[in-house]
Protein backbone atom coordinates (compact mmCIF):
# COMPACT_ATOMS: atom_id res chain seq x y z
CA UNK A 1 0.00 0.00 0.00
CA UNK A 2 1.35 3.43 -0.86
CA UNK A 3 2.09 5.79 2.04
CA UNK A 4 -0.27 8.36 0.53
CA UNK A 5 -3.19 5.94 0.62
CA UNK A 6 -2.35 5.00 4.22
CA UNK A 7 -2.28 8.70 5.18
CA UNK A 8 -5.55 9.32 3.37
CA UNK A 9 -7.27 6.42 5.18
CA UNK A 10 -6.08 7.59 8.59
CA UNK A 11 -7.23 11.11 7.70
CA UNK A 12 -10.66 9.78 6.80
CA UNK A 13 -10.89 7.74 9.99
CA UNK A 14 -9.75 10.68 12.11
CA UNK A 15 -12.35 12.97 10.57
CA UNK A 16 -15.02 10.32 11.17
CA UNK A 17 -14.09 10.10 14.87
CA UNK A 18 -14.23 13.89 15.23
CA UNK A 19 -17.46 14.33 13.27
CA UNK A 20 -19.67 11.38 14.21
CA UNK A 21 -21.37 12.80 17.33
CA UNK A 22 -21.53 16.34 15.94
CA UNK A 23 -23.20 15.23 12.70
CA UNK A 24 -25.28 12.26 13.72
CA UNK A 25 -25.79 11.73 17.41
CA UNK A 26 -25.97 15.25 18.79
CA UNK A 27 -29.01 14.43 20.90
CA UNK A 28 -27.83 11.06 22.10
CA UNK A 29 -25.46 10.46 24.97
CA UNK A 30 -22.38 8.36 24.40
CA UNK A 31 -22.61 4.99 26.17
CA UNK A 32 -20.85 5.18 29.54
CA UNK A 33 -18.82 2.04 28.93
CA UNK A 34 -17.41 3.51 25.72
CA UNK A 35 -16.64 6.79 27.44
CA UNK A 36 -14.82 4.93 30.21
CA UNK A 37 -12.77 2.85 27.77
CA UNK A 38 -11.80 5.82 25.59
CA UNK A 39 -9.89 7.61 28.32
CA UNK A 40 -7.44 4.69 28.53
CA UNK A 41 -6.87 4.46 24.80
CA UNK A 42 -4.22 7.19 24.67
CA UNK A 43 -1.94 5.97 27.51
CA UNK A 44 -2.26 2.28 26.52
CA UNK A 45 -1.63 2.79 22.82
CA UNK A 46 1.10 5.38 23.11
CA UNK A 47 3.13 3.24 25.50
CA UNK A 48 2.66 0.14 23.32
CA UNK A 49 3.88 2.31 20.49
CA UNK A 50 6.87 3.57 22.42
CA UNK A 51 8.03 -0.02 23.01
CA UNK A 52 7.55 -0.79 19.31
CA UNK A 53 9.64 2.23 18.31
CA UNK A 54 12.50 1.03 20.50
CA UNK A 55 12.75 -2.26 18.61
CA UNK A 56 15.26 -2.82 15.82
CA UNK A 57 14.44 -4.20 12.37
CA UNK A 58 14.46 -7.79 13.68
CA UNK A 59 11.97 -7.04 16.43
CA UNK A 60 14.41 -7.12 19.34
CA UNK A 61 14.47 -4.42 21.95
CA UNK A 62 17.38 -2.20 20.91
CA UNK A 63 18.28 0.23 23.65
CA UNK A 64 21.59 1.03 25.31
CA UNK A 65 22.35 2.85 28.56
CA UNK A 66 22.24 6.15 26.63
CA UNK A 67 18.66 5.63 25.40
CA UNK A 68 17.53 4.33 28.77
CA UNK A 69 19.03 7.30 30.64
CA UNK A 70 17.59 9.79 28.12
CA UNK A 71 14.09 8.33 28.43
CA UNK A 72 14.28 8.16 32.23
CA UNK A 73 15.40 11.79 32.43
CA UNK A 74 12.64 12.80 30.00
CA UNK A 75 9.98 11.01 32.06
CA UNK A 76 11.10 12.72 35.27
CA UNK A 77 11.21 16.18 33.66
CA UNK A 78 7.82 15.64 31.98
CA UNK A 79 6.28 14.63 35.30
CA UNK A 80 7.60 17.61 37.24
CA UNK A 81 7.49 20.41 34.64
CA UNK A 82 4.48 19.28 32.52
CA UNK A 83 6.31 20.89 29.61
CA UNK A 84 7.08 19.31 26.24
CA UNK A 85 9.99 21.56 25.34
CA UNK A 86 11.90 20.92 28.60
CA UNK A 87 11.15 17.20 28.25
CA UNK A 88 12.51 17.04 24.72
CA UNK A 89 15.63 19.07 25.49
CA UNK A 90 16.48 17.08 28.63
CA UNK A 91 15.82 13.68 27.07
CA UNK A 92 17.87 14.43 23.97
CA UNK A 93 20.61 16.15 26.00
CA UNK A 94 21.17 13.25 28.40
CA UNK A 95 21.02 10.75 25.54
CA UNK A 96 23.52 12.61 23.35
CA UNK A 97 26.01 13.26 26.15
CA UNK A 98 26.08 9.56 27.09
CA UNK A 99 26.07 8.45 23.45
CA UNK A 100 29.20 10.46 22.75
CA UNK A 101 30.94 9.67 26.04
CA UNK A 102 30.39 5.91 26.03
CA UNK B 1 -18.49 40.74 22.13
CA UNK B 2 -17.81 42.22 18.69
CA UNK B 3 -16.14 40.04 16.08
CA UNK B 4 -12.66 41.64 16.21
CA UNK B 5 -12.69 41.21 19.97
CA UNK B 6 -13.56 37.54 19.69
CA UNK B 7 -10.83 36.97 17.14
CA UNK B 8 -8.30 38.79 19.30
CA UNK B 9 -9.33 36.82 22.37
CA UNK B 10 -9.04 33.55 20.43
CA UNK B 11 -5.53 34.49 19.28
CA UNK B 12 -4.47 35.46 22.81
CA UNK B 13 -5.71 32.07 24.07
CA UNK B 14 -4.31 30.05 21.19
CA UNK B 15 -0.79 31.34 20.63
CA UNK B 16 0.70 30.20 23.98
CA UNK B 17 -0.71 26.71 23.32
CA UNK B 18 0.94 26.69 19.89
CA UNK B 19 4.42 26.88 21.37
CA UNK B 20 4.59 23.25 22.59
CA UNK B 21 3.20 22.15 19.21
CA UNK B 22 6.22 23.56 17.38
CA UNK B 23 8.82 20.98 18.52
CA UNK B 24 6.18 18.28 18.05
CA UNK B 25 5.61 19.31 14.43
CA UNK B 26 9.35 19.49 13.96
CA UNK B 27 9.84 15.93 15.19
CA UNK B 28 7.12 14.73 12.80
CA UNK B 29 9.11 16.28 9.98
CA UNK B 30 12.19 14.38 11.17
CA UNK B 31 10.18 11.15 11.45
CA UNK B 32 9.07 11.52 7.82
CA UNK B 33 12.69 11.88 6.74
CA UNK B 34 13.94 8.90 8.75
CA UNK B 35 11.02 6.74 7.57
CA UNK B 36 12.17 7.34 4.01
CA UNK B 37 8.74 8.55 2.87
CA UNK B 38 8.57 11.10 0.06
CA UNK B 39 8.65 14.47 1.91
CA UNK B 40 5.64 15.93 0.07
CA UNK B 41 3.58 12.79 0.72
CA UNK B 42 4.68 12.77 4.37
CA UNK B 43 3.82 16.45 4.71
CA UNK B 44 0.35 15.86 3.27
CA UNK B 45 -0.43 14.04 6.53
CA UNK B 46 -0.39 17.48 8.19
CA UNK B 47 -3.54 18.53 6.35
CA UNK B 48 -5.08 15.13 5.53
CA UNK B 49 -4.89 13.90 9.15
CA UNK B 50 -4.12 17.10 11.10
CA UNK B 51 -3.42 15.28 14.37
CA UNK B 52 0.12 14.99 15.72
CA UNK B 53 -0.06 11.71 17.62
CA UNK B 54 -1.73 9.84 14.76
CA UNK B 55 0.61 11.33 12.17
CA UNK B 56 3.65 10.34 14.18
CA UNK B 57 2.26 6.86 14.86
CA UNK B 58 1.49 6.18 11.22
CA UNK B 59 4.72 7.59 9.83
CA UNK B 60 7.12 6.03 12.31
CA UNK B 61 5.41 2.63 11.95
CA UNK B 62 5.40 2.79 8.15
CA UNK B 63 9.13 3.37 8.39
CA UNK B 64 9.75 0.47 10.80
CA UNK B 65 8.66 -2.49 8.73
CA UNK B 66 5.15 -2.93 10.10
CA UNK B 67 2.45 -3.88 7.60
CA UNK B 68 0.46 -0.87 6.38
CA UNK B 69 -2.76 -2.28 7.86
CA UNK B 70 -1.22 -2.54 11.35
CA UNK B 71 0.20 0.98 11.04
CA UNK B 72 -3.18 2.38 9.98
CA UNK B 73 -4.92 0.45 12.75
CA UNK B 74 -2.54 1.79 15.39
CA UNK B 75 -2.89 5.39 14.15
CA UNK B 76 -6.69 5.13 14.20
CA UNK B 77 -6.65 3.67 17.71
CA UNK B 78 -4.47 6.56 18.84
CA UNK B 79 -6.99 9.00 17.42
CA UNK B 80 -10.06 7.23 18.82
CA UNK B 81 -9.97 9.70 21.73
CA UNK B 82 -11.51 12.20 19.31
CA UNK B 83 -14.80 10.29 19.68
CA UNK B 84 -14.81 11.57 23.24
CA UNK B 85 -14.30 15.16 22.07
CA UNK B 86 -16.95 14.83 19.40
CA UNK B 87 -19.51 13.59 21.93
CA UNK B 88 -18.66 16.24 24.50
CA UNK B 89 -18.80 19.21 22.13
CA UNK B 90 -21.75 18.04 19.98
CA UNK B 91 -24.42 20.00 21.92
CA UNK B 92 -22.65 23.27 21.07
CA UNK B 93 -22.80 22.43 17.38
CA UNK B 94 -26.58 22.00 17.43
CA UNK B 95 -27.29 25.64 16.54
CA UNK B 96 -24.45 25.94 14.05
CA UNK B 97 -25.08 26.12 10.29
CA UNK B 98 -24.77 22.82 8.46
CA UNK B 99 -21.45 23.76 6.80
CA UNK B 100 -19.96 24.39 10.22
CA UNK B 101 -21.16 21.00 11.45
CA UNK B 102 -19.29 19.41 8.57
CA UNK B 103 -16.20 21.62 8.57
CA UNK B 104 -15.76 22.18 12.32
CA UNK B 105 -14.80 18.56 13.13
CA UNK B 106 -11.82 18.81 10.77
CA UNK B 107 -10.24 21.31 13.17
CA UNK B 108 -11.17 19.43 16.36
CA UNK B 109 -7.67 18.74 17.71
CA UNK B 110 -6.89 18.38 21.43
CA UNK B 111 -6.08 22.06 21.96
CA UNK B 112 -9.06 23.42 20.02
CA UNK B 113 -11.33 21.09 21.98
CA UNK B 114 -9.90 22.29 25.30
CA UNK B 115 -10.28 25.96 24.34
CA UNK B 116 -13.73 25.66 22.75
CA UNK B 117 -15.19 23.78 25.72
CA UNK B 118 -14.62 26.96 27.77
CA UNK B 119 -16.81 28.92 25.29
CA UNK B 120 -19.85 26.68 25.01
CA UNK B 121 -22.06 29.16 26.91
CA UNK B 122 -21.54 31.90 24.31
CA UNK B 123 -23.79 32.92 21.42
CA UNK B 124 -23.52 30.45 18.49
CA UNK B 125 -21.99 33.14 16.25
CA UNK B 126 -19.38 34.06 18.83
CA UNK B 127 -18.65 30.38 19.47
CA UNK B 128 -18.16 29.77 15.75
CA UNK B 129 -15.80 32.72 15.24
CA UNK B 130 -13.78 31.74 18.29
CA UNK B 131 -13.60 28.08 17.27
CA UNK B 132 -12.58 28.83 13.68
CA UNK B 133 -9.96 31.39 14.71
CA UNK B 134 -8.34 29.00 17.19
CA UNK B 135 -8.53 26.09 14.72
CA UNK B 136 -7.07 28.02 11.77
CA UNK B 137 -4.25 29.43 13.89
CA UNK B 138 -3.17 25.94 14.89
CA UNK B 139 -3.65 24.68 11.37
CA UNK B 140 -1.42 27.32 9.77
CA UNK B 141 1.35 26.93 12.36
CA UNK B 142 1.19 23.14 12.01
CA UNK B 143 1.52 23.20 8.21
CA UNK B 144 4.40 25.67 8.25
CA UNK B 145 6.36 23.93 11.02
CA UNK B 146 6.17 20.43 9.55
CA UNK B 147 7.21 21.79 6.12
CA UNK B 148 10.08 23.71 7.72
CA UNK B 149 11.32 20.56 9.50
CA UNK B 150 11.32 18.66 6.19
CA UNK B 151 13.48 21.37 4.62
CA UNK B 152 15.90 21.74 7.54
CA UNK B 153 16.00 18.12 8.73
CA UNK B 154 18.32 16.74 6.02
CA UNK B 155 20.92 19.41 6.89
CA UNK B 156 21.22 18.21 10.50
CA UNK B 157 24.33 16.06 11.03
CA UNK B 158 23.80 12.34 11.62
CA UNK B 159 25.74 12.53 14.92
CA UNK B 160 22.89 14.51 16.51
CA UNK B 161 20.72 11.35 16.40
CA UNK B 162 17.60 13.46 16.01
CA UNK B 163 15.46 10.38 15.30
CA UNK B 164 15.64 9.61 19.04
CA UNK B 165 13.47 12.71 19.57
CA UNK B 166 10.48 10.62 18.40
CA UNK B 167 10.42 8.14 21.34
CA UNK B 168 11.28 10.99 23.74
CA UNK B 169 8.29 12.96 22.53
CA UNK B 170 6.00 9.92 22.80
CA UNK B 171 7.15 9.36 26.37
CA UNK B 172 6.42 13.04 27.11
CA UNK B 173 2.90 12.64 25.69
CA UNK B 174 2.31 9.56 27.86
CA UNK B 175 3.56 11.13 31.09
CA UNK B 176 1.70 14.42 30.53
CA UNK B 177 -1.52 12.51 29.82
CA UNK B 178 -1.45 10.52 33.07
CA UNK B 179 -3.68 12.39 35.51
CA UNK B 180 -4.91 9.44 37.60
CA UNK B 181 -3.56 6.03 38.71
CA UNK B 182 -5.66 3.85 36.33
CA UNK B 183 -4.06 5.65 33.39
CA UNK B 184 -0.63 4.77 34.74
CA UNK B 185 -1.79 1.14 34.96
CA UNK B 186 -3.05 1.33 31.34
CA UNK B 187 0.32 2.71 30.18
CA UNK B 188 2.42 0.14 32.08
CA UNK B 189 0.31 -2.84 30.99
CA UNK B 190 0.27 -1.52 27.41
CA UNK B 191 4.05 -1.38 27.35
CA UNK B 192 4.55 -4.67 29.21
CA UNK B 193 2.20 -6.73 27.06
CA UNK B 194 3.70 -5.29 23.88
CA UNK B 195 7.11 -6.30 25.15
CA UNK B 196 5.83 -9.79 26.01
CA UNK B 197 4.40 -10.13 22.49
CA UNK B 198 7.67 -9.11 20.88
CA UNK B 199 7.76 -12.38 18.93
CA UNK B 200 4.48 -11.77 17.11
CA UNK B 201 4.91 -11.10 13.39
CA UNK B 202 4.77 -7.59 11.90
CA UNK B 203 4.78 -6.05 15.38
CA UNK B 204 1.12 -6.85 15.84
CA UNK B 205 2.02 -7.09 19.53
CA UNK B 206 1.42 -3.35 19.47
CA UNK B 207 -2.32 -3.82 19.03
CA UNK B 208 -2.47 -6.67 21.58
CA UNK B 209 -0.63 -4.42 24.05
CA UNK B 210 -2.96 -1.49 23.38
CA UNK B 211 -6.10 -3.57 23.96
CA UNK B 212 -4.63 -5.11 27.13
CA UNK B 213 -3.72 -1.63 28.38
CA UNK B 214 -7.25 -0.30 27.90
CA UNK B 215 -8.70 -3.34 29.66
CA UNK B 216 -6.23 -2.95 32.54
CA UNK B 217 -7.18 0.72 32.91
CA UNK B 218 -10.89 -0.13 33.15
CA UNK B 219 -10.23 -2.89 35.68
CA UNK B 220 -7.94 -0.63 37.74
CA UNK B 221 -10.69 2.00 37.86
CA UNK B 222 -13.20 -0.57 39.15
CA UNK B 223 -10.87 -1.91 41.83
CA UNK B 224 -10.00 1.52 43.17
CA UNK B 225 -12.09 2.32 46.28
Amino acid sequence: MSPLLAIFLVGLGTYACRAVFILAFANRKMPQALQRALQYVAPATLSALLVTLLMDKDGNLAITIAELAGLTAAAIVAHFTRNHVFTLVTGMGVFLILKHLL
Amino acid sequence: MKHPHIIRQALIDTLPLCLPAVPFAFVIGLAIISAGINPVVGWSSSWLIFGGAAQMTLISLLGSGVTAIAAIGAALVVNARHLMYSGAIAPSFQQQPRWMQFFGPYLLIDQVFALAMLRTAEHPDAFRIYYLTAGFTFWVIWQITTAFALLVGPQVPESWHLQFAVPVLFLGLIVLGIDKPPKLVAALVGAGVTLACIELPNRTGLLVGAVAGVAAGIIAERIKP
